[in-house]
């Protein structure tokens, strides 16, 4: 079986996976008691539109027939009808809601990522080059506090040092105390642009913070795990310079099982770009998902199509990973399986 | 299952040697420290705990004022030393001026006022003077209340008759044959006099204060009862509504001795008709008394305790103690759970193979592929808020990783010899997977479950900080949805001490399980040791 065996696999294993996290979705909605167009009747309403509500919401089908529109609703992906449905808050379609809050959680999440990344694994390089020196045991001992230190804490820290310390103490306002740009909206592209980035530098660095040291932490064990292989020691032998067998040699060696890290990282970043958002009130999709599900009604059609999307999204980055790990490792290429 | 002596004897070794390898690892006896720490606190949590917890969760009622700083702020902030700590004066009362007509006596604390209007000699009001001091020395606090009781009860009820143009003598009502009217003040070291409360109070809030009618009552008790932060009270004392939150700053900036005087104006009991013709009670008739009790006024602290109060008010250091051993629990059982369930399904995943195999491998990797999270939040809303729910969905979540190590050993554990001895010799499958394999298995499960824990509880003190926590348990989680609810990090609250404390707790208490599972790990896998 070559690589596109492996492909044809990986890819028939993902699209299964998301058939099952949003088949157990729709379970999880079909067994909720309850009407869930209840609290849109107004006692003053006639019966005929009372129905008609109903029937507008689809309360009375079978649920073969809910879930064959339920499918339907979400493998259009918003962008044809019927967009994802109604929001039983707005009476708007989800999609149209979607359309601006999803780029500002791709931004958080996005950036947060590739500077996790950026800063983390040249760390983890640079400490497994100076290994069982002060500065190593300095990454390995921050490494291993953020393993314990929740990251809606350190953006509590955050908020009271930069918002509440400094403001009242200098007076000035460092950073914004939440939301995604100034309210009223500044003039221009490019001043608006900025301000944005001003809101999204908080969160962002909260993030940064608590996350690149698991990075750093991680790239150190690979790569000292890797110095102890066979064509380290060739490479030694032929008088490789210590600097080039770490960054050429070893770190060659390590990129796929980071690649998968990143996989394995996603639901991460969800969880904490829902928090983030909650805490600095940044309207994208995570805070829209807890509003929805926390209310006394959920707001089920957004529950279901943001919960399709953060699947859709961790199965398709797996997805991705997967394909280029099998671009990065030779093995999976000739055929050997993982 | 009765253990065999030398089972028993091959457990203390093992035991031992791992206590000696795990007592010469400082960061192990550090973690372990810290937990005992925590653990202690939890078991003792009612007596170290001032308060209860009833009292530091339950949303009505609070220590001090909303976000107190802690007692000990004065030492890193010498300007906020003079702070108001919580305190409540008794106001006991002394006769200032007793008119004739009056006999004043103290009995347990009640000051009581009998009346003769006989003795008098006069149906217009007496004013009679009680005044109560205390001593202020700090700076102003935020907000205070003021509670005095009292009741008046007149000797008789006399009815009240008038004669009509016919000569009949009609009833027009009843009187008592006292009546009187209370009216608290405020004097301030200055001499200042601020006229805070009089039974005239509720019609300030809706007409003008010069134009309101005298209110006389003639019988019944009552308490005064106000806080300061009143928008009744700023408009009485002439200030704007809006002003009422900082009337504290406005009436009690000097340190000094403050004086409350209660004046209690009494006259005989008098009928308005609907003519308005006012019908008084005779002189000799008019008699009664008023008693006083104990006023109470409470200045709500702007220091208080160990770790000053939150949002609400309530004593952050009581709320730390108590969600010490909810937070252990959580995390413990969440992980044992889901250790559990990760050796049941490696053990048989790797044992049985095949379509078993086959089956929960894949089900493995969904669940790793999976946003957790949104879909925790989800199975929550489902179920309900409980915080055996939320335990058993974290675990549910947590076991996948553990499942592939733990299959991967069983798959080379299956080709020892011992186990081929085992099946050979004809035991069960079953027998031998729980005699020879999960016996093996042990070490990684047990470092597995260690290093679970805090990811437990930081999850359950995620989900509580989203407000998808159980809404009767007391977590930090919890304390800090509260923290920032009520906007702790704001300029103006500032309350650091509401954000540091959970924090730090949480924080401490994972960071003792993560250095544990460090040192576990380290004998365990000696292979680590040999890294660094």
């Amino acid at each position: 079986m070559g690589f596109k065996g492996y492909l044809a696999r990986r890819i028939v294993f993902a699209v299964f996976t998301l058939w099952v996290v949003i088949t157990l979705n729709f379970a999880i909605f079909a067994v909720l008691p309850g009407d869930p167009t209840r609290y849109m009747m107004d006692p003053k309403m006639r019966p005929e539109q009372k129905a008609l509500i109903r029937l507008w919401y689809g309360v009375n089908d079978s649920w073969p027939v809910k879930y064959v529109r339920y499918m339907g609703n979400l493998l259009s992906f918003g962008i044809v009808p019927p967009y994802f449905g109604f929001s039983l808050k707005t009476h708007l379609t989800v999609a149209s809601e979607m359309s601006w809050r999803l780029p500002l959680t791709m931004a958080l999440l996005g950036c947060s990522l590739i500077l996790e990344i950026l800063i983390g694994i040249p760390l983890g390089m640079f400490a497994a080059s100076k290994r069982g020196s002060k500065t190593d045991a300095t990454i390995m001992a921050s490494g291993l506090f953020t393993y314990g230190v929740p990251t809606f804490f350190v953006q509590l820290l955050a908020l009271l040092l930069f918002v509440a310390y400094v403001k009242q103490t200098f007076g000035i306002l460092v950073f914004p105390a939440g939301g995604w740009y100034t309210y009223p909206r500044v003039e221009g592209l490019l001043p608006f642009i900025t301000d944005v980035m001003w809101h999204f530098a908080l969160p962002v660095m909260t993030l940064v913070i608590t996350g690149f040291a698991g990075w750093a932490l991680y790239a150190r064990n690979l790569l000292l795990d890797s110095l102890t292989e066979d064509y380290v020691l060739t490479a030694r032998a032929k008088g490789v310079s210590e600097r080039s067998v770490l960054f050429k040699h070893a770190f060659k060696s390590i990129r796929p099982p980071i690649v998968t890290l990143i996989s394995l990282s996603i639901p991460g970043l969800i969880t904490g770009a829902i928090i983030t958002e909650t805490i600095f009130g940044l309207q994208g999709i995570g805070q829209w998902y807890i509003e929805s599900i926390a209310a006394v009604n959920a707001d089920y059609p957004v529950v279901e199509a943001v919960l399709f999307l953060f699947a859709f999204l961790t199965i398709v980055c797996n997805l991705l990973v997967d394909i280029i790990y099998g671009l990065l490792d030779p093995r999976i290429r000739v055929g050997q399986r993982r | 299952m009765v253990i065999g002596k030398s089972t028993r004897a091959v457990w203390k070794r093992r035991i031992e040697g791992f206590w000696t390898d795990f007592s010469h690892n400082k960061i192990g006896i550090l973690g372990i420290a810290l937990l005992s720490l925590f653990i202690i606190v939890a078991v003792f949590a009612p007596f170290i705990a001032p308060f209860s917890q009833e009292t530091v969760f339950q949303y009505s009622g609070r220590q001090a004022d909303r976000f107190a700083y802690p007692d000990w702020i004065g030492l890193i902030a010498p300007n906020l030393a003079g702070l108001p700590t919580q305190a409540e004066h008794v106001l006991n009362w002394s006769a200032v001026q007793v008119p004739a007509g009056v006999d004043l006596e103290g009995t347990s604390g009640d000051t009581v006022l009998y009346y003769n209007a006989s003795v008098s000699g006069t149906d217009q009001p007496i004013i009679v003077g009680l005044s109560a001091s205390f001593d202020y020395s700090y700076q102003p606090m935020r907000i205070f209340s003021v509670g005095i009781a009292w009741s008046a009860t007149p000797d008789a009820v006399v009815t009240i008759w008038k004669t009509n143009v016919l000569g009949w003598k009609i009833k027009v009502g009843e009187t008592g044959t006292m009546a009187y009217e209370l009216q608290l003040s405020l004097i301030t070291p200055n001499g200042t006099r601020y006229d805070l409360w009089d039974q005239n109070w509720n019609k300030y809030a809706v007409s003008n204060v010069s134009t309101a009618p005298a209110f006389w009552s003639s019988m019944g008790s009552g308490r005064i009862d106000f806080t300061s932060d009143l928008a009744v009270l700023a408009q009485k004392l002439g200030f704007r509504p809006e002003d009422a939150r900082q009337l504290p700053y406005m009436l009690m900036a000097e340190r000094g001795v403050y004086t409350f005087a209660l004046n209690v104006t009494l006259k005989p009991g008098s009928l308005v008709d609907s003519n308005g013709k006012v019908t008084e009670v005779p002189l000799n008739e008019a008699t009664g008394n008023v008693t006083i009790g104990t006023g109470k006024f409470t200045v709500w602290g702007r220091r208080w305790g160990l770790l000053g109060t939150d949002g609400k008010g309530h004593d952050v250091y009581s709320q730390l103690v108590y969600g010490s051993g909810i937070s252990i629990l959580i995390g413990l059982a969440a992980a044992l759970i889901s250790t559990v369930f990760g050796i049941l399904v490696g053990v048989a995943s790797g044992y049985l193979g095949g379509g078993v195999d086959e089956v929960l491998m894949r089900t493995v990797d969904i669940l790793l592929c999976l946003p957790i999270l949104p879909m925790l939040l989800v199975l929550i809303h489902l179920l309900g808020y409980s915080v055996y729910y939320i335990v058993l969905i974290i675990s549910l979540f947590g076991w996948q990783g553990l499942a592939r190590v733990i299959r991967s050993q069983t798959l080379s554990i299956r080709e020892t010899a011992f186990v081929e001895s085992a099946v050979a010799s004809g035991s069960s499958r079953g027998h031998i997977m729980v005699r020879h394999i999960v016996p093996n298995v042990f070490p990684a499960a047990i470092t597995s479950f260690i290093l679970a824990v805090p990811g437990a509880i930081i999850l359950e003190a995620a989900l509580s900080f989203i407000g998808m926590g159980d809404p009767f348990s007391p977590t930090w989680g919890k304390m800090l949805e509260f923290a920032r609810l009520d906007q702790a990090y704001s300029p103006i609250n500032f309350a650091w001490w509401d954000i540091l404390a959970p924090g730090i707790a949480i924080t401490m208490l994972c960071l003792a399980f993560v250095f544990i599972g460090h040192a576990v790990d380290e004998i365990m896998n000696p292979r680590l040791r040999r890294r660094r």
